[in-house]
């Protein structure tokens, strides 16, 4: 089935404009090519995971520090597209890819 | 990757058994493969329905009959009606990764045991090896052939945890294995059953490896007696309406099964969705992080599925391809065949393995593999739910509304122990209160409270006062978690719980099984937060005894007085006593979405219900209250608004 339009939860879809595949949020901020991982086109903070909350602290911070939490906005409206836990210098999960 | 799998033999013994797609069966067996292809309509459901009736009287007669909480109470099993080709029909509501599993040991039979020693009317094949087809040697299967005039016409399969098959540790979990024979004993499929008849030999055999050898044996009997009625059943079934009809409808069951999936996959479009989770401690005192990683292709009408991005088999953190397809395709039952009411086989042929070798999710022998079930398949399973969940997402609607968040990363916060109990008899005790479990977030709604795992849609956490009964326990207290940054998102997570528990009616214990994280294992849904960490604490010499002498029932650890115990994911055994208080947490699972896009009447009616305090309410979700404890519309919007903006401008200041 032909697909012009492949919404990826809530806040962010994959759109042919122009012949090309592009990432576009809620807000219509074009993010860029369908081709890589919409992470890359996120602006991202990366945070150490006991700072997400206080249900994340951890009792030993030697393993806990070795670990990350990203977030992933749209940096057109600051909407959170993603977050991912990751061993720190691990590289962002491409986790979606799509064919249109 | 294909290179990597090219020349491997996938046999069962050097490495996990992968069914070819046709079974080398000895000719001598005959199969009964006629069908009815005209059966009515009104024929049709009734023997449906009655075969899927069957199903669930085997696993109630289990239940009925097993003497271990973890069984009778906890519904740790399944159980299943086979095709003559081992190919899964139904199974029952219990844990959905065990239902592949008695499909490959069944097809392993047949390809290994039709010519000698022969697959006979009445016999009964014990199977305890991972590689061949279990999660860990403590969920035993046993599959039975049900003949009719001579034709091998279908098999009826169960796969029970047994609390104790053996090994270096009480309740088998041997957390310090680096081998397969530092584990409890693998018994490749052997007859347990001859022609109808018990084989004390084996029987024995199998017992002989247990501490508890009695428990052990009243549940084996108990699985057993589940074979006996689901082939009773099938046999007069098949005397009413005859074989060909019987045959006809299952075949139909599992074409119409495959037919609704392909419908579903069409809403799907084409594409690779990945899932990584990370995990700790090969063995206890080891600080490695190690990554569980799967990844789904959806091409056409087929799903591809493959664990590239997984670590290599190492320590005692390892599980066979039996356990990364049967996680693999929990996760997909649940999601794709929730309609089909435990009829899953056409769900199974529209899944393609390609698994990466010599890896934690799909060991080579000899890795050990005894603590599976309580690490790794949890762990699998929730990979699977989040590349599951991803693929899902992106489906057209309704379809995307069915994904949902990852759960619990390791076994619900469950806790091994062992010791003599009030009565003066040597136990081992498996905690599965935590068993209440709760169900992650999904696009369009909140999880749902202590909701269980989803997983094991029948499971059941045991009551306080059935725990008490059982093992020489206190429950100070069982309560649900409260809902803040842990799970939160557009839609949160339903909320874990918390116990406590002193001894009572012993002097001491031994915790052999605990699990405190070092980091947050789970990973949020599209934007969604993390669910929590799963904690386990224990507070020695504590005034735990002063308390309830005075009519205090303590309900909180950290106001008793004593010494915490540092502790690490996985330690050594902690002798509990008398004035120590242990817990154990369960957190709260995956959140979805952005939380500052969730719906403030939804913030309101948490806080409400004293589910969530305003501080967290205007921390995590940015929504503020007014004096009269209404949400303030116009500085929530503000306060978003703002949030948002800071987001990227902490980013852009160097954040």
């Amino acid at each position: 089935m032909e697909r012009r339009q492949i919404f990826i939860g809530d806040n962010l879809r994959l759109e042919r404009k122009d012949g090309e595949a592009r990432f576009i949020c809620s807000c219509d901020r074009d993010l860029g090519s369908g081709q890589v991982n919409f992470k890359e086109l996120c602006a991202v903070k990366e945070s150490p995971t006991p700072d997400i909350g206080p249900g994340y602290a951890s009792s030993d911070q030697d393993m806990a520090g070795r670990m990350c939490f990203r977030e992933f906005f749209c940096p057109g409206c600051g909407i959170r597209l993603a977050t991912e836990v990751a061993r720190v210098g691990d590289p962002y999960l491409w986790d979606i890819q799509l064919k249109m | 990757m294909e290179e990597q799998t090219a020349n491997i033999v996938w046999d069962g013994m050097a490495r996990g058994y992968i069914p070819p797609e046709e079974l080398r069966i000895d000719p001598k067996l005959r199969l009964h493969t006629r069908e009815a292809e005209d059966v009515d309509p009104i024929t049709y459901e009734v023997v449906r329905n009655t075969l899927q009736n069957i199903n669930l009287e085997h696993g109630q007669t289990i239940q009925k009959l097993s003497i271990s909480p973890i069984t009778m109470i906890v519904r740790d099993f399944q159980c299943s009606i086979l095709t003559e080709n081992g190919d899964v029909m139904c199974l029952g509501p219990y844990l959905l990764y065990l239902g592949n599993m008695l499909g490959l040991i069944t097809k392993w039979i047949l390809e290994n045991r039709s010519g000698e020693p022969g697959i006979k009317d009445g016999d009964v094949f014990l199977c305890n090896d991972p590689y061949v087809g279990t999660s860990h040697q403590q969920d035993t299967g046993l599959t039975s052939p049900v003949f009719w005039q001579g034709e091998l016409f279908c098999w009826v399969s169960n796969s029970v945890h047994y609390s104790d098959v053996g090994g270096p540790m009480p309740g088998s979990f041997c957390l310090a294995s680096n081998s397969i024979w530092e584990d409890p004993p693998c018994f490749p499929p052997i007859k347990l059953l001859e022609r109808g008849k018990l084989r004390p030999d084996v029987e024995q055999l199998f017992l002989r490896q247990s501490r508890l050898p009695n428990t052990v044996a009243m549940d084996l009997h108990a699985a057993i007696a589940g074979l006996s009625v689901a082939r009773e059943r099938i046999i007069k079934l098949i005397e009413r309406y005859g074989p060909d009809t019987v045959k006809g409808v299952m075949n139909r069951i599992i074409d119409a099964g495959e037919r609704v999936i392909e419908e579903k996959l069409r809403l799907i479009p084409d594409g690779r969705w990945s899932e990584r989770v990370y995990t700790e401690a090969a063995v206890p005192g080891d600080r490695g992080i190690y990554t569980s990683q799967i990844n789904i292709v959806k091409e056409g009408g087929y799903l591809y599925v493959d664990n590239e991005g997984t670590s290599p088999q190492v320590g005692a953190i390892n599980n066979t391809y039996a356990g990364l397809a049967g996680g693999t395709l929990a996760a997909l039952t649940i999601m794709l065949a929730y309609d089909l009411a435990g009829v899953s086989g056409g769900l199974y042929r529209r899944v393609k393995f390609r698994p990466v070798p010599g890896t934690i999710t799909c060991a080579d022998f000899p890795a050990p593999l005894s603590t599976a079930g309580q690490f790794n398949m949890p762990m699998v399973v929730a990979t699977a739910t989040g590349a599951v969940a991803k693929m899902v997402a992106c489906a057209d609607a309704p379809l995307r509304e069915k994904a949902f968040g990852m759960a619990d990363v390791h076994a619900y916060g469950g806790s091994i122990f062992n010791g003599i109990n009030q009565h003066g008899q040597f136990f081992v005790g498996m905690n599965a209160g935590m068993a209440v479990g709760a169900l992650p977030a999904s696009p369009v709604r909140d999880g749902v409270d202590t909701g269980g795992l989803f997983w094991v849609p029948g499971m059941e956490a045991a009551n306080v006062e059935e725990n008490e009964l059982a093992w020489p326990v206190l429950t100070l207290y069982r309560r649900q978690n409260t809902a803040g940054a842990a799970g939160a998102g557009r839609f949160r997570s339903g909320l874990g719980a918390e116990e406590a528990w002193v001894l009572h009616g012993a002097e001491q214990m031994s915790m052999e099984v605990y699990m405190n994280e070092s980091f947050v294992k789970n990973q949020g849904l599209l934007g969604g937060n993390p669910g929590g960490r799963s904690f386990f604490q224990v507070k020695k010499n504590t005034d735990v005894r002063l308390c309830l002498a005075e009519g205090k029932l303590p309900q909180d650890l950290a106001k008793l007085a004593g010494g915490d115990v540092p502790m690490y994911f996985k330690g050594p055994p902690i002798a509990l006593e008398t004035n120590d208080v242990w817990s154990s947490n369960l957190p709260n699972f995956a959140g979805y979405g952005d939380p500052l896009e969730r719906d403030p009447v939804l913030v309101a009616r948490d806080v409400a219900e004293s589910k969530l305090t305003t501080a967290d309410a205007r921390q995590v979700y940015a929504v503020i209250f007014k004096d009269d404890g209404s949400v303030d519309d116009e500085n929530t919007r503000a306060c978003r608004a703002g949030r948002k903006q800071r987001r990227l401008s902490e980013i852009k200041g160097g954040c």
